[in-house]
């Protein structure tokens, strides 16, 4: 091409590349891993690990088979991105042939089938997950209580030993872990508020701190932690621009409208915006998830119409439907009515609201200037066709 | 002139860019002398729009000598949009031919090579007939700038007697305006600036000859805040003005590129957008060049045509980077000569802004009146070009309000149809877009391309439509013919059948050679006419 990038090749090393980009939103992850490693321990670890790695390989197999350039490709950091997501995404200690399979669907599936980069209508890490919410649901359900509850504790090695084998000499297996905690939770606050609630507890019996359910508010408090970190992540991406405001504010907007709607028709029932913002996998949701880019609608407009109805959609399937936590499920549907979205909610083009309109054809004659050479044969379209050119 | 005649601008444009402006390179040099080459090479074609029927006519021949300032074509009288080129020195038309200029198109063009036989530098004493031009009438005025061979010297290189022939009207909505564009958003360019320190007086000269051209009741300087030295310039010439017929005003934008678009501008300094099919002049305002007003000073005061313009050149690779007159029809190997550009090192050169120019690798083109600015830079790492990600950074910054990211994907799919129902059109090719897009993805590049390709399927549309109607017209036209025809066989087949029944019903026969007779001329008649319509209806 002949005008070829003038401006790629002269200035625009200021800009950020799409390689930069995806490398500092997982640089944006680092708190809230570093936050979920300290309260549910060496499982974050190992999943972390396990998941990227599987994701950098099943994206070099296919590129491989796609006979595309692997290192040129893998160099946008995109699959390793897919990775860490899931990795956080799933509970720790889940059997590996678990994380394997979530994953290579996620990038053969949910990403290649589709075109790569660029042309994934769903966000590849959430299709992995529910992917295997789906298929495993128990195992997938099974979160560890925070470290602070854990009689038996499992260390490094032992944490390798769980993932791999299931069992472990000393520990036993995951089952009993879990029986060994202090005092018996249900895995995350969300799953225990579920099956308190159905069970006839009020919400205020469930969340007032007392004797009985002092392992609950220490394991809530954990949670509330991890989501603070991903905030303090997710508003480091607000900050430098890799991120733009309209998705994360317009969830978080609607979701303390629809929960404290919710909230103020039966307090009991239903629960209030923090806890909701707080509790489950919001926050990671919010400034990471919803964010792709690729899925996600593209337009300003768009974006606040998408961010909302994520926000609805989350509380929706959380108070009303048979899962403790939606952010998959809200984030694939919207996936699906983004380009619908786009289609409707586009700018106004320039010119298209006009100010002032047009001027009547009143001339006053004291202004006109006779230019006969040039007014001769002038027609007012052959002067429209010249400017607008 | 009232004090705080210089404001703020208030309104602003969506989106926009800060690339690094890369402006000091060239505007902390004061204009120099450039030392001009032997032999220019002036093409004919120097302005844009410029109609292939109404071509301009060379009116100097081979060997003959010619004066500086001198017309080497025509302009054809009726032709609205042709303006005529000069000779930049005193010397001999040396070859007349084909050459590569540095048009988009990069078809040769018509050219006309001149030998300097004097020294072009040396000033011509110039004969001054200042404020004279205030007893001219404006008809005579364009004729003047149009003759001078004026176009926009902004870089659109529209010819400016166009632009003023348009008189603006009093309107008590929105004045009329003259706009002085002193933007100059492109980075790297700082030949208006320049201008702007050294001949404010004179452009305020020139804008106070077309303000009484258009007529219009006010004057807007519009500049961007990063360049003070030469706004104060401006403050200090605009104080000196004695009259103070004419509001003259100094609005100051904050630097963001395109602000120096003319859609933009206008909605900087009036808060208005013009709507499709719009002109500045439907809202009563007419943008002007500062270069553009230099050399309407120059050919109306002093009497002088456009013969060169002030240059940057800038880039890395130039040793002495600053802003120069350099005569039309320079070739740029002399400037990379006279700059003691590396040619090794020098893979293209970039006329024009990086944002809006043209890259140029063939260095035996010359410079014309489209030519503002002429970058060397060192070529630094080739970008890679990946996949759009969709992260709507290009939409958010297109001054207007396009969805760039889905035109590239439809552009990438040849869908002309849903291109142009997201306004392609209306893209004013700015590369704001391309300059923010993480994937590197050269934007405009497409825009262009299906730019160019939708307006040749509407032109040969338009042919084909042409050619159905004419063959259409032919068939019904033929149809005619035979019908009429076949009346006119049955028409004489049944007089002839009458006449024989009338003879044998007349006994002696008299009566019906009368009628016979009669009928005879009477058919005769008839036929010639039919068969006169029928050849006129064929015409
Ligand atoms: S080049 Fe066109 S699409 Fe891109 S920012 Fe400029 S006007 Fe918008
Ligand atoms: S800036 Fe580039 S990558 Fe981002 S949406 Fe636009 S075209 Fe796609």
């Amino acid at each position: 091409m002949k005008n070829s990038p003038l401006i790629n090749s002269e200035i625009s090393t200021e800009t950020r590349s799409t390689n930069q980009l995806m490398i500092l939103v997982c640089a944006g992850l680092i708190p809230g891993a570093i936050t979920q490693f300290y309260f549910f321990g060496w499982g974050i670890l190992i999943n972390l690990i396990l998941c990227s790695s599987f994701a950098i390989s099943a994206e070099a197999l296919v590129l491989k088979i796609r006979s595309r350039s692997i290192l040129a490709t893998l160099k946008d950091n995109s699959a390793l991105l897919t990775g860490l997501l899931l990795g956080l995404a799933i509970p720790p200690l889940l059997p590996w042939w678990m994380s394997f399979i979530g994953v290579y669907f996620a990038i053969i599936f949910a990403k290649h089938l589709y075109g790569g980069l660029g042309y994934n209508p769903f966000n590849p890490a959430m299709i992995g997950y529910v992917l295997l919410l789906i298929s495993f649901p128990l195992a997938m359900t099974n979160w560890l209580p925070t470290q602070e509850l854990l009689i038996l504790k499992p260390n490094l090695i032992q944490s390798i030993e769980l993932t791999f084998l299931g069992v472990t000499n000393e520990l036993n297996n995951i089952a009993l872990i879990r029986t060994m905690a202090d005092g018996f939770t249900m895995a995350t606050p969300l799953d225990h508020i579920r099956t308190s609630l159905s069970q006839g507890f009020m919400l205020s019996e469930i969340l007032e701190p007392s004797e009985q359910n002092s392992s609950f508010s220490i394991n809530s408090l954990s949670w509330i932690w991890v989501n603070v970190a991903y905030l303090v992540g997710g508003i480091y991406l607000l900050f430098l621009k890799i991120i733009r405001w309209h998705i994360p504010v317009s969830i978080i907007a609607s979701m303390i409208i629809v929960s404290t709607i919710l909230s103020i028709i039966d307090d009991q029932i239903y629960l209030s915006a923090s806890d909701h913002l707080f509790y489950g996998a919001s926050m990671i949701g919010v400034f990471f998830i919803a964010t792709d880019p690729v899925s996600a609608s593209t337009t300003q407009k768009g974006r606040l119409i998408f961010g909302a109805l994520i926000g609805f959609t989350l509380i929706m399937i959380r108070t009303f439907g048979s899962y403790p936590d939606a952010f998959a499920f809200a984030v694939i549907l919207l996936n699906i009515a983004s380009p619908t979205i786009d289609h409707y909610f586009r700018p106004k083009v320039y010119g298209t609201k006009t100010t002032v309109k047009q001027i009547p054809e009143k001339q006053t004659p004291v202004k006109q200037i006779p230019i006969k050479q040039i007014q001769e044969n002038k027609s007012d379209d052959d002067f429209k066709g010249l400017n607008n050119e | 002139m009232p004090k705080n005649f210089t404001s703020t601008a208030t309104n602003k444009f969506h989106g926009g860019i800060h690339p690094p402006e890369n402006k000091l390179i060239s505007s902390s040099r004061a204009i120099s002398k450039f030392d001009s080459d032997k032999y220019f090479r002036i093409q004919i074609n120097q302005s844009s729009f410029q109609n292939i029927e109404q071509a301009v006519e060379i009116i100097v021949i081979k060997g003959q000598k010619v004066i500086q300032g001198e017309a080497l074509t025509t302009f054809q009288p009726l032709d609205r949009l042709n303006v005529p080129v000069h000779s930049p020195c005193d010397g001999v038309v040396s070859d007349i031919e084909l050459f590569d200029c540095a048009h988009n198109s990069s078809f040769p063009e018509m050219t006309i090579v001149i030998k300097a036989e004097i020294n072009v530098d040396q000033n011509r004493s110039v004969t001054k007939i200042e404020n004279q031009w205030k007893a001219k009438s404006q008809s005579s005025l364009i004729n003047k700038i149009r003759k001078a061979g004026i176009v926009g010297l902004g870089g659109a290189t529209f010819p400016t007697h166009i632009k003023q022939s348009s008189p603006l009207k009093t309107d008590i909505s929105t004045p009329s305006t003259l706009i002085i564009n002193a933007m100059e958003c492109e980075p790297y360019i700082t030949c208006d600036d320049r201008l702007l320190r050294g001949y404010a007086n004179q452009i305020i000269q020139g804008a106070l000859i077309v303000s009484k051209i258009v007529g219009c009741e006010r004057i807007v300087f519009a500049i961007e805040d990063n360049k003070p030295e030469a706004l104060f310039a401006v403050q200090e010439s605009i104080n000196l003005l004695a009259e103070n017929k004419i509001d003259l005003s100094i609005i100051v934008a904050p630097t963001k590129y395109p602000s120096g678009g003319e859609k933009q501008l206008i909605q900087i300094v009036t808060g208005h957008e013009l709507a499709k099919q719009q002109l500045p002049k439907d809202l009563n305002i007419l943008v002007q060049n500062v270069a553009t007003l230099f050399a309407v000073y120059q050919a109306i005061v002093l009497n002088s045509n456009l013969i060169g313009r002030l240059v940057t050149i800038t880039g890395n690779l130039v040793d002495a980077p600053g802003n120069y007159w350099i005569p039309f029809g320079t070739s740029f190997s002399h400037i990379i000569s006279q700059f003691n550009v590396p040619e090794k090192d020098l893979k293209f050169i970039i006329i024009g802004g990086p944002l809006m120019g043209q890259k140029i690798s063939n260095f035996d083109i010359s410079t014309s009146k489209k030519v503002n600015c002429l970058i060397f830079n060192k070529r630094v790492t080739n970008v890679e070009i990946k996949e759009c990600i969709r992260c709507g950074e290009c939409e958010a910054v297109c001054p207007i309000k396009l969805l760039p990211q889905q035109l590239y994907w439809f552009s990438k799919s040849e869908q002309w149809k849903p291109m142009e129902q997201l306004d392609l059109k209306a893209c004013i090719e700015c590369g704001a877009c391309d300059y923010v897009c993480p994937s590197h993805i050269p934007l405009v590049d497409y825009f262009r391309f299906a730019k160019s390709e939708i307006k040749h399927l509407s032109s040969k549309e338009k042919t084909s439509e042409l050619a159905k109607q004419r063959f259409d017209n032919r068939e019904s036209r033929l149809t005619r013919i035979k019908l009429e025809r076949k009346a006119r066989q049955k028409k004489n087949a049944l007089d002839r059948k009458q006449a024989s029944e009338n003879k044998s019903v007349d006994p002696d026969g008299k009566k019906t050679a009368i009628l016979e007779a009669l009928n005879r001329v009477k058919n005769k008649q008839n036929n010639t006419n039919k068969i006169n319509t029928g050849i006129t209806g064929e015409e």
